[in-house]
């Protein structure tokens, strides 16, 4: 047993060593099947682009790499051997510094280094790439200064100004600087710069600031080595023109003209130059070149200037472009259909096509106008020339503020009258009126404090007029009836006198009473107060009494049924009954005047003159 | 507790192999060679990590497939029940690439585990005529498992490669069943078994704490579950006893 056991065994053992031995060990591999590439392709742009480069200043070199696919890993830029620009982006600015390679030549060499994008192991872990470089001869040298680019024409063209220039024909250039100046009274002034331009070849701009009128021009050209001017450009054109015409009254028509500039074009302005540079017109619509104005200064000369507003820059203008004109106003009033004027202030009114005028008499000048309403025949206006009052419905009335002249209140009444009487306000500064109440009622109705004196439900009182000192009030005005007079005291009506003749007119003054009777066409003048009879006289056949101020030494009579129509006209002394003067119109429609003393005042188509 | 459990086996093929001494009818040797295949399931997920993480184009081109097995064994012949026992050892082997080649170079993500078996064999001959015996048989085994896993990685002329080993304990239990030829002191066999294991996970040597896991936090375990087929060769040794009344009639 010994002799057999051990071969076996020995053997058994040593093949179990062996198999013990045997660890598995993997063999198979995943061979992808990637060839190696052997080149590749990028494409360079630069800007400025060229094969080399001659340089008068320091220089931005703009690149951009089209990588078709490969990944970038890095550009380099080197100048000589010296590295300018490290960075992995695809496109890029190197800034070439004239100052640190002047003079010479150089080498600007660029590094481009890649991935090879063959999707091997090197290539996906960054160990594996392409390396690309460029060079370039890079030339730095000194630049003269320019010569001057002169401006070779500019037309008005499409509501702007084209201006035209030589083009620069030299190296390093760098821009064209356009400058832009106005006209002032001969003179270069308010010089500014409106445009830049890079690009030597662009030798034309658009100016789109333009307004017309006298404008100078000149181009600045930069190169590296410095700048030159040229000379100025005269540009005249489309000035604005503004004339000024007087057209009667107080009518100035303006016209000028219409600016072409439409692309600038902002608005047209017209300052009075008299009263302090006064906008009294502006629009903005550039096909508008007229304008008619009424606020002209009664035989005066006025001042006006036109200004042409652009855009751009914001409220600009062009000062040549301003014109002024200078207009001389007659001493004429337009055509009215009422005239009202009060003592205090010399201030006249004259109501035509139902607006309300107000004017100084001394000089005619206008203060202004107020429309009071379609259908407005009529106003009152008190003596002390602080309350106009002008009925509209029987329910209200319109009360003006002269101080404010523009400035209309409506005033409702507590409740429906009869109409406001078409009177004189009597009593200095009191303001008051009268007014029918309804049912043949009456009252005095104050319209400064718009209060009501007093009122009084009784049939035996018809429209009348209030005396001056605002004691008396006289009535049967519109009854026909004869008139009576009666005291205001203690809230009602004390009779005191009665005039036997009838039809007839009134006229209130300061303490005595003008009847007029138009049949006879004779005037009594009696005392308010009494009644008593102070004197008589005659007047013209047919002539009809028209207001003045209460308080006025004067009366007018005309034959003309109005103040606007053609005929003749008288002037009586009130406190005398003389006729002071008599004058026939020459033509057609009065003009306004005051009587006050001996002033005389020239109107269209007459004269007056003392007797 | 289970490190514990695993350490006792040998102690336990031990007495048991010291009984079967005392009462033993012959003494066997043999060996074994065959293919084993094994799961690996946990291993599988540790190499399909690798490759995410890897970052780079790869494929999967070994994934521990069956692979030769082999081992020896000394037993003792008992005439009853059971017929044999043996004391074991049973060494395997497999492994997973994860690999990738071109041009540029290569990268291998490998792992090679081993496995060493240590264990005893009950087995009972449950047909024989003449030259020809059946057996089934049943083996419990304290199994050891080596793994190495391997990172290379060479881009041109330049190399990298990390390596690290790892092991762990555990158990199995294998049934099986032989076919077998027996001419003189020899038996030839086939067998066919399969192996149930148990394992603890992976961890470096000697440092059981320092644990291999997958990012999930779950162990990397070595499953050597699997198909066992083999040709076995075996050496049976009659063993000299004295028989008194034998002695006396010689």
């Amino acid at each position: 047993m010994t002799k057999r056991i051990p071969v076996p065994l020995v053997l058994i053992f040593l093949l179990a060593i062996l198999l013990c031995n045997c660890t598995y060990k993997p063999k198979i591999e995943f061979d992808r099947g990637i060839k190696k590439p052997d080149s590749a392709v990028i494409g360079i742009s630069l800007s400025p682009q060229d094969t080399a480069y001659t340089l008068y200043e320091s220089t931005d070199l703009n690149f951009t790499l089209r990588m078709f696919g490969l990944p970038l890993y890095s550009v380099t830029f080197f100048m000589d051997e010296n590295k300018i620009y490290n960075n992995e982006d695809t496109a890029g600015v190197v800034h070439l510094d004239f100052y640190t390679y002047y003079p010479g030549t150089h080498t600007l060499t660029m590094v481009v280094t890649t991935g090879s994008n063959s999707g091997s192991l090197a290539d996906l872990l960054h160990s594996e790439g392409f390396v690309i470089s460029k060079k370039w001869k890079i030339h730095f040298l000194q630049c003269d200064p320019p010569t001057a680019c002169q401006i070779k024409r500019i037309i008005d063209t499409n509501g702007t100004s084209m201006i035209t220039w030589e083009k620069y024909q030299g190296v390093a250039f760098k821009a064209y600087y356009i400058f832009k100046a106005s006209d002032l009274y001969g003179n270069i002034w308010d010089e500014r710069m409106i445009r830049i331009i890079t690009y030597p070849g662009d030798t034309s701009i658009f100016d789109s600031t333009a307004l017309g009128g006298t404008v100078y021009y000149r181009i600045e050209v930069f190169n590296s080595g410095g700048y030159a001017y040229s000379n100025y450009y005269m540009h005249e054109t489309n000035k604005s023109g503004l004339k000024a015409t007087w057209t009667g009254g107080g009518t100035i028509k303006f016209t000028w003209n219409q600016s072409r500039f439409y692309r600038n074009f902002d608005k047209y302005e017209i300052t009075d130059e008299t009263s302090g540079k006064e906008v009294i017109y502006s629009t903005d619509s550039i096909s508008v070149n007229s304008f008619i104005y009424n606020g002209g200064i009664f035989g005066g000369t006025m001042k006006f200037t036109i200004r042409l507003y652009g855009k751009y820059p914001s409220f600009s203008y062009n000062d040549d472009n301003n014109s002024t004109a200078t207009v001389n106003i007659g001493k004429t009033f337009p055509a009215f259909d009422k005239f009202y004027n009060t003592s205090v202030n010399n201030i006249a009114y004259l109501l035509n096509d139902y607006k309300l005028s107000r004017r100084d008499l001394a000089t005619g000048q206008m203060y202004g106008t107020v429309d009071l309403g379609f259908g407005t025949s009529w106003c009152a206006v008190s003596p002390d020339d602080n309350l106009i009052i002008t009925p509209t419905f029987w329910d209200s009335y319109k009360k003006i503020i002269p101080s404010n002249f523009y400035h209309i209140e409506t005033v409702q009444l507590p409740v429906s009258y009869g109409p406001c009487m078409e009177t004189t306000l009597s009593g200095v500064g009191s303001g008051m009126g009268q007014m029918d109440m309804p049912q043949n009622g009456y009252f005095i109705y104050n319209f400064q404090s718009n209060a009501m004196v007093f009122s009084k439900i009784t049939t035996s009182l018809s429209c009348g007029r209030i005396s001056p000192d605002g004691n008396y009030v006289i009535t049967g005005f519109s009854s026909g009836s004869p008139l009576k007079c009666y005291r205001i005291t203690n809230n009602d009506f004390e009779f005191v006198w009665t005039n036997p003749s009838s039809p007839c007119d009134f006229i209130p003054k300061t303490n005595l009473v003008a009847l007029v009777n138009k049949t006879t066409s004779t005037v009594d003048i009696r005392d308010v107060a009494s009644g008593q009879l102070a004197f008589t006289f005659t007047t013209g056949s047919g002539e009809n009494y028209h207001d003045t101020d209460p308080n006025n030494p004067f009366m007018l009579f005309s034959t003309a049924a109005a103040w606007n129509q053609k005929g003749r006209l008288s002037v009586y002394d009130y406190t005398t009954g003389a006729k002071v003067y008599e004058v026939y119109t020459l033509n057609s429609g009065w003009a306004p005047f005051a009587i006050q003393d001996a002033t005389i005042y020239s109107g269209v188509g007459f004269q007056i003159k003392l007797q | 507790m289970r490190t514990m459990l695993y350490r006792s086996f040998p102690v336990l093929f031990a007495l048991i192999f010291c009984a079967g001494l005392t009462s033993g009818q012959s003494f066997t040797v043999g060996m074994n060679i065959g293919f084993g295949s094994y799961s690996m399931q946990s291993l599988r997920q540790l190499q399909e990590y690798r490759l995410e993480s890897a970052g780079l184009p790869a494929q999967v081109t070994d994934n521990f497939p069956a692979n030769w097995t082999s081992g020896i064994e000394v037993g003792i012949g008992f005439p009853k029940f059971p017929s044999h026992l043996y004391w074991f050892f049973q060494f395997s082997s497999t492994g997973a690439r994860v690999s990738s080649v071109d041009y540029s170079g290569e990268m291998k993500l490998d792992i090679v585990a081993n496995a060493l078996q240590f264990g005893t064999c009950l087995e009972q001959d449950v047909w024989r005529i003449k030259f020809f015996s059946l057996s089934v048989s049943g083996k419990v085994s304290y199994l050891v498992t080596q793994a190495t896993t391997l990172d290379y990685l060479r881009i041109y002329d330049q190399g990298e490669r990390t390596e690290y080993r790892f092991s762990a304990n555990g158990g199995g239990f294998e049934p099986g069943l032989l076919a077998g030829f027996n001419i003189w002191y020899l038996r030839m066999g086939i067998y066919g078994g399969y192996l149930f294991s148990i394992s603890e996970g992976l961890h470096l040597p000697h440092e059981s704490k320092a644990m291999l896991e997958m990012p999930n936090g779950e162990k990397v375990i070595p499953q050597w579950n699997g198909w066992r087929a083999l040709l076995t060769l075996d050496f049976r040794i009659p063993m000299a006893k004295k028989n008194p009344g034998k002695e006396n009639t010689e």
